[in-house]
């Protein structure tokens, strides 16, 4: 019974901190629907700047806390600073271009705070008065963790206050609700958001700087906590702050009980609840269902129609420069163009789904993943030959998509793209964990391409060969009907369900067709790099997916294959020549958003229509 | 026999019933409007029998077949067209397009990945496009299209699916007067000429009483009146729930705030 | 492309401090390639880069191996084992260095082993944990430097046998290195003290503890001594969690790598006292070869060393001691070279067994404690490593790739 005591109140203190940080998501994404990826960044540069300020302040009670408040306001101004500079030309915009844009501050981010703090590990001094431990029911119980149990309600009951009681807050519970009506009601928007911002990093920003009695300042402590809020948010419902409490507690004591009970399943624990809450109540415990509205995710203009002309020739003309290629490169320049390749069908496989279907998929490296295990498994407890692997590989990840696509197409917008990440995050972690069957974080070694495709020549081509027929059969499925009856539910889903297209067969049947595409590049990825681990799976693979087709243009049918170029080769030659290759890329993605918001490829055809005219 | 059968079809939203036990029927080759006041639950009434919405009780029979509660792709495959009240179209695709995918899903060739949508049902699609008007828009982008004739494009991917009955929510919404008599003389048409059923709200009193064969009126969910345009015209019961006002009047009155 | 000529500019940048430091490169120098999670793992790999970096600078000012100067060059993995392919590649094709040297994660470790062997060339595995890396996985490719996992936790069941405690419990993050860490420790000190009871177990997510859980969790099942694998951020909240909990109190800990300067120095003044830990206490070393190290290291990086450092340093002369032997630069003169090869290092002399091409090196073992503020080892002993790795018959019979 004690135990039992100890561990819910250290579970109560742990939702405090978790629910500071969904909780300025939540606020963020209600009113201006920006799911923002770098709201981990601003929790970790709340920890770092607390750790500054309790450093030069003195660790006294009253410092420590003045030092958490200055921490969390200096958050919320750069959070202001992120939403004028960078979101606030983008509320227009796809979801897509928030997480892209967001992820690039989060890699701005990750090496300024490098270069400003530097790598160590910053274990912050903690006041006197909040070390030890009370005994309650003859178990110990940190002091700091009463502290931040009772800081939990605290805040709630402050945004409820500022929410319901001020002008301001009813304000952006108007626009949590209905966004054009604040538009009508003639207030100005723009400086609404932006304080919505400042509130969402200020809480953020108080989130990390609690943090530091507990945990050491860390240079990961952005990509860890994100995804976890996320998964708090969503279950609570967005927008919901209630909901991200309740969440909070959810997850926190399932953390704190789990841990008892099944002590190894943690990570997938998670995301299997938020998986099940998205299924079974896809707005979340406490959030509204949306109004389903008719706007399509993407594509609102006309498909350019030279593209289709123009395509089978440029796809020919590649194609045979790509085969000429073995004469004009050496070895290390055919195993990137390969791999360009394999993340080329990767990349117009996931435009599939979200450019043609105008579903946004979050997680697709799970295919990719599932596609490289598939075949790894294979070879390693089968013995199975390459050519077998092969055919596995698009199989299982196929099934994958099956599975995972039959309840992903139940939802749209955000709500689906949070439900396929919870599925690859899932499918990552029995990928890290099962070590019995996967090899866990050591992987599967030795998957080496048959003798007759070893020379790597030989296996530039059976990837030439198979991506390009596969990218081939895809664009062949977007042009046919199936391909319009896809784009049909994305354009209006009332008018296509009325001429008959049954709109959740459609995008079960497209999720699964680009599940089994991007399952072969995982297979060709597997025999190309000879070994497979667990981050094929992960969270950066699946962003990269989508910075591939931001860079290349999300509508150009030839915007893929540019993305995959420019993100896999510009990558492999940055890593080659500056350790701020972050940075860099952050800089580049953020520079496309805001100048060059058609990618590549979307750029050149205007300016190719221009020239026309 | 009739083509579709209402018996006491109900929906109601958190205790208001939007339709309240409704029935009528539609025989086949008829033009039938339903009118009434705002509110009436006319909307409603027809999300329900184009599968947008699910009755909470009552029957839909179409051509002896019971289709309550039918979602909308199988009543298209079943025979019933539809129209928006705000024209829905593909907006990505050229007009052609817009009726060739819906040749397409009438002809179940959905799950076809090898062909080129592009060359299938062409001159079919091409035909249907003529018929209402809009051949020679045929390649543009339907964006660039006003919207009347989005009106006329919904028209013709409507009837590519080869309905028997055709659902037109308020078919002369949002174009102006001068362009309403032109596109119901065009339906008007294409009912006789494929001895299509049509069923359609109206605001605008001209369209209705100029074009239909029967009138439904309905009042509060409820069921008011039914019958010839001349006995609804002089109902009294219907006069009452439009102000008391002269039903010509009100129907002017209502087609100019549409 | 735009983002190419960015890069090359900032890119240019930092390659032209790197090349200061090669500055004295006279012609026609031996390449090496080295990669490691520089982005990705700061704290681990800067010191290991200073480390090599100094050793290759001594030995080019003394004339180079073979009468060449060494060049390294040096490539960020990414902490991806995927990336760090195409980088062992692009070393291997591109810049046509000799061998490749380096990596800290397992995985990535694991990864370029694989590569290594495909492409046979030599591969000195600087830091990797993992014992797959000499035995499940060993290739005639690959060599490693560091003592494996394996070894450490063999120096610690030692150590934990001589305590009176009967109840046991684990904590360790649940990937790879954990799962072996806590396997090779239950089997050894059971073997040691078969009335050993093991009575919990815990397996945080690496780098997400829940710190307080975990510890009720563990403190519910009323241990003697505990044995600890957790480290990094994960290590410091164990620390503050527990010791607010009470869960140290009378109890021994036992814990890997908590010693070694880049894991334990964040914990500062709060470092636990007490625990029996693997490590480097390079404040009280006083042998001439690592006074001299110490010295030098000092001088050039106005830093002490980590043991990151160490290894580093003996990576450069391991290699260039094979060189030299070998009197070539052709991989499997390399190889030869490098079986049985013995070297001094600052932390005394290793030989790199031909069985498993694992070296001997070995590392200290001893108490925590806080002096001015920061942690410190103390009633420390080195230990050789091959004392306790497997007898070399054994070791060649868990490589089944020979």
């Amino acid at each position: 019974m004690s135990f039992f005591v100890a561990q819910l109140l250290t579970g109560l203190a742990n939702a405090a901190a978790l629910f500071l940080v969904a909780a300025g998501l939540s606020v963020i994404f209600g009113v201006t629907r920006v799911v923002n990826f770098a709201h981990g960044s601003f929790y970790m540069l709340g920890a770092y700047l607390a750790y500054s300020l309790v450093t030069r302040l003195g660790t006294g009670l009253a410092e420590f806390w003045l030092a958490v408040l200055l921490a969390g306001l200096a958050v919320g101004v750069i959070g202001m600073v992120v939403e004028i500079v960078l979101l606030r030309r983008l509320y227009r915009a796809p979801e897509l271009m928030h997480l892209v844009a967001t992820f690039a501050v989060v890699l701005i981010v990750q090496d300024v705070t490098l270069a400003l703090w530097g790598p160590q590990d910053l274990l912050g001094p903690r006041p006197a008065a909040l070390e030890g431990g009370i005994i309650v029911l003859g178990e110990r119980v940190p002091v700091y963790d009463l502290v931040l149990i009772v800081l939990g309600p605290l805040v709630l009951g402050g945004l409820w206050l500022l929410l319901n009681r001020s002008r301001w807050g009813i304000l952006v519970r108007a626009a949590t609700e209905d966004r054009e009506m604040v538009g009508a009601l003639g207030i100005d928007q723009k400086w609404l958001f932006t304080s919505v911002f400042f509130l969402g990093a200020f809480l953020a920003g108080i989130g990390g700087a609690v943090q530091l009695p507990r945990e050491p300042a860390n240079l990961m402590m952005d990509l860890n906590i994100i995804a976890e809020a996320f998964v708090v948010v969503v279950i609570g419902g967005m927008g919901s702050i209630g909901g991200a409490y309740l969440a909070a507690l959810i997850i926190a004591l399932l953390h704190a009980f789990g841990i008892v009970i099944l002590p190894e399943i943690t990570l997938v624990l998670v995301f299997l609840v938020m998986a099940v809450v998205l299924v079974a109540r896809p707005w979340g415990l406490l959030g509204r269902p949306e109004a389903i509205t008719s706007a399509p995710a993407h594509g609102v203009g006309p498909e350019a129609r030279w593209q289709g002309r123009w395509l089978v020739p440029t796809f020919a003309a590649s194609l045979a420069a790509l085969a000429l290629l073995p004469l004009a490169t050496d070895v290390y320049g055919l195993q990137v163009t390969t791999e360009v390749l394999i993340f080329a069908l990767f990349a117009v496989s996931l435009q599939f789904i979200i450019g043609v279907g105008g579903m946004i998929s979050f997680g697709h490296a799970a295919y990719l993943g599932l596609g490289a295990y598939g075949a790894a498994l294979l070879v390693h407890h089968l013995d199975a030959p390459m050519e077998l692997a092969l055919v596995a590989a698009p199989i299982a990840a196929g099934v994958g998509a099956l599975v995972f696509g039959w309840l992903c197409v139940r939802l749209s917008g955000v709500y689906l793209a949070m439900l396929t990440l919870a599925f690859a995050q899932i499918t990552w972690s029995a990928a890290f964990q099962w070590y019995a069957f996967t090899g866990g974080d050591n992987g599967i070694l030795g998957i080496w391409p048959s003798p007759w495709a070893a020379d790597p020549v030989i296996y530039y081509y059976v990837t030439l060969l198979l991506s390009s027929a596969a990218i081939a059969a895809l664009w062949r499925a977007r042009f046919a009907p199936f391909g319009y009856a896809l784009r049909a539910a994305r354009d209006s889903e009332l008018r296509a369900a009325a001429v008959g297209i049954d709109v959740r067969h459609t995008r079960w049947l497209a999720f699964a067709l680009a599940g089994t595409a991007a399952g072969l590049g995982g297979g060709l990825y597997a025999f190309l790099k000879g070994s497979v681990f667990p981050d094929v799976l992960a969270i950066p693979v699946s962003v990269d997916g989508l910075v591939m087709l931001l860079l290349g243009g999300v509508n150009a049918v030839l915007g893929p294959l540019i993305g995959a170029a420019a993100v896999t080769g510009g990558r492999i030659a940055l890593v080659a020549e500056t350790e701020l290759w972050r940075a860099v890329l952050g800089a580049v993605i953020v520079g496309m958003v805001l100048w060059f918001p058609d990618g590549i490829a979307g750029t050149v055809r205007r300016g190719f229509g221009r020239g026309r005219r | 026999m009739s083509l579709l059968a209402v018996e006491g079809l109900a929906k109601a939203f958190g205790g208001v019933r939007a339709v309240a036990g409704i029935g009528f029927m539609v025989q086949p080759g008829e033009m039938v409007a339903i009118i009434g006041p705002n509110g009436a639950g006319k909307t409603t009434c027809f999300n329900l029998l184009g599968g947008q919405l699910r009755p909470d009780a009552g029957r839909v029979t179409f051509g002896g077949r019971n289709i309550t509660g039918w979602a909308p792709p199988a009543l298209a495959r079943a025979g019933i067209g539809r129209t928006f009240q705000v024209a829905q179209v593909f907006r990505s695709m050229t007009a052609r397009e817009n009726v060739q995918v819906a040749r397409a899903a009438c002809r179940r060739r959905l799950l076809s990945l090898l062909r080129s949508l592009a060359g299938t049902d062409t001159a079919e699609a091409d035909r249907l496009l003529d018929a209402v008007g809009l051949a020679a828009a045929a390649d543009q982008p339907v964006t660039a299209l006003a919207y009347a004739d989005l009106k006329r494009l919904e028209l013709a991917v409507a009837l590519a699916g080869e309905p028997i009955l055709l659902l037109m929510d308020e078919p002369t919404a949002g174009i102006a007067a001068s362009e309403r008599q032109a596109l119901m003389a065009l339906v008007r048409n294409l009912v006789a000429a494929r001895g299509l059923s049509v069923l359609f709200t109206e605001h605008d009193m001209d369209v209705v009483f100029g074009h239909a064969d029967r009138v439904i009126v309905m009042h509060e969910g409820a069921l008011l009146a039914d019958g010839a345009p001349e006995r609804i015209r002089t109902d009294p019961r219907v006069r009452e729930v439009y102000l008391g006002g002269s039903l010509d009047d009100v129907g002017i009155a209502a087609g100019g705030q549409a | 492309m735009t983002r190419t000529s960015i890069g090359r500019l900032l890119g240019g940048a930092v390659a032209a401090m790197l090349m200061m430091v090669h500055a004295a490169v006279a012609e026609d120098p031996i390449r090496l390639g080295d990669l490691n999670s520089y982005t990705r793992l700061p704290a681990f790999t800067v010191p290991y880069r200073d480390g090599w970096t100094l050793a290759v600078e001594q030995i080019n000012a003394q004339g180079g191996v073979l009468g060449r100067p060494l060049e390294v060059i040096s490539r960020d993995d990414g902490g991806r084992p995927g990336d760090a392919v195409t980088v062992a590649n692009e070393l291997v094709v591109r810049e046509r260095v000799v061998l490749l040297f380096g990596t800290l994660l397992s995985n990535v470790g694991l990864a370029v082993a694989d590569f290594a062997q495909q492409r046979r060339v030599v591969f000195i595995a600087a830091e990797p944990l993992t014992d797959a890396i000499a035995w499940e996985n060993g290739n005639r490719y690959t060599f490693r430097l560091r003592p494996g996992t394996y070894v450490q936790a063999a120096m610690l069941a030692e150590e934990a046998a001589k305590l009176p405690a009967t109840r046991w419990a684990t904590v360790a993050p649940n990937y790879e290195y954990g799962q072996s860490a806590v396997a090779a420790f239950r089997e050894l000190l059971s073997g040691l003290r078969p009335d050993v009871e093991w009575v919990g177990e815990q397996w945080p997510a690496l780098f997400k503890i829940d710190a307080g859980t975990t510890v009720r969790a563990l403190d519910r099942t009323r241990p003697d001594a505990i044995f600890n694998v957790t480290f990094g951020s994960d290590l410091a909240q164990f620390v503050r969690e527990g010791r607010d909990r009470g869960l140290f109190e009378e109890r021994a800990v036992v814990s890997m790598l908590s010693g070694e300067p880049e894991w334990i120095d964040p914990l500062g003044a709060e470092a636990p006292e007490d625990w029996i830990v693997t490590g480097y206490p390079w404040y009280a070393l006083e042998t001439d070869g690592h006074v001299a190290f110490l010295e030098a290291y000092r001088a050039r990086f106005d830093d002490y060393p980590r043991l990151g450092s160490v290894v580093g340093y003996a990576t450069i002369h391991s290699i260039a001691a094979a060189i030299e032997q070998a009197g070539s630069t052709e991989t499997e003169a390399l190889i030869e070279a490098l079986r049985g090869l013995e070297i001094e290092t600052p932390i005394g002399p290793i030989r790199y067994r031909p069985a498993d091409q694992q070296s001997t090196m070995g590392t200290f073992v001893g108490r925590l404690t806080v002096q001015d503020g920061m942690p410190r080892m103390v009633d420390w002993e080195f230990r050789d490593g091959a004392d306790y790795l497997p007898p070399e018959e054994e070791a060649a019979k868990l490589r089944p790739g020979g």
